[in-house]
């Protein structure tokens, strides 16, 4: 099947429910930070932004509207041990199995396997749901999780938008 | 702003003209339904194969804004479950 054409589809739901417009974010060019050593010799960190987090933390609100919480994940969470709580997508079969929006399992069975060198001691979830306020995102969340990432001596971020 | 601090990312995304737009430094595309970047449950080779195509990314991308479609098949049609929650969102 063809791509679904989210933007499109969405502004058209979001019209029909009396939301505010949504402005999508376009940006015409990207930085891009070379990976400075191979893949074996890498600590990597995610990120979800999928509603996830442990059962002994706080739920997410569903519904959130500028929700600039961050959840701190240790690496060695049980991957059974997490609650999703997000009315943006259907997360049902992430409710079984959390490698399905949040591979940590896979990530750890890299390090096992010697693909990548290790988990970094902090996953992350946060900025989920709907985000208006993107001058926050840019000017004090981003920039205070890279600096989260830099403590932990990350190598290498992946980002999984729910 | 992480790749700012000299970290480089790398982005699962299963919404492939939301990606584009955005434009992250580089991205694997999935054209799995949202809920599912890495694959089904229970389905470990895939979602292995899906990390690791996304960790790969990291090492061979030479500019920013890389979007690599991915060839996994989700195998049926994920669009009327998509518009069905649209409607359902927020009620």
């Amino acid at each position: 099947m063809e791509p679904i054409r989210y933007v499109e589809r969405l502004n058209a739901h979001y019209a029909r429910q009396g939301f505010p417009p949504y402005r999508w974010t376009v940006n015409e060019a990207a930085p891009l930070t070379p990976l400075e050593k191979p893949l074996a010799a890498c600590r990597v960190s995610m990120l979800t932004s999928g509603g996830v987090s442990r059962c002994a933390s706080l739920a997410w609100n569903p519904d959130a509207r500028d929700d600039l919480r961050l959840d701190a994940i240790a690496r060695d969470a049980p991957s059974d041990d997490f609650q999703i709580h997000d009315s943006y997508y259907d997360h049902r079969d992430a409710d079984g199995d959390l490698n399905c929006v949040f591979a940590i399992d896979r990530l750890r069975e890299l390090v096992r396997e010697g693909v990548i060198a290790d988990v970094a001691p902090r996953l992350w979830s946060g900025f989920m749901g709907r985000i208006y306020t993107r001058r926050a995102v840019v000017n004090e969340a981003a920039p205070a999780l890279a600096r989260e990432l830099e403590k932990d001596r990350v190598d290498l971020f992946v980002l999984v938008p729910a | 702003m992480v790749e700012e601090v000299g970290i480089p990312t790398v982005l699962v995304s299963t919404g492939r003209d939301l990606t584009a737009q955005v434009l992250p430094p580089r991205s694997v595309f999935v054209n799995f339904p949202m809920g599912n970047p890495f694959g089904p449950p229970g389905d470990v080779a895939l979602q292995r194969a899906i990390l690791l195509d996304a960790l790969r990314l990291a090492e061979t991308a030479t500019e920013g804004g890389a979007l690599v479609d991915l060839p996994y098949a989700w195998g049926s049609d994920f669009a009327p479950g998509f518009e069905r929650m649209a409607e359902a969102m927020a009620r």
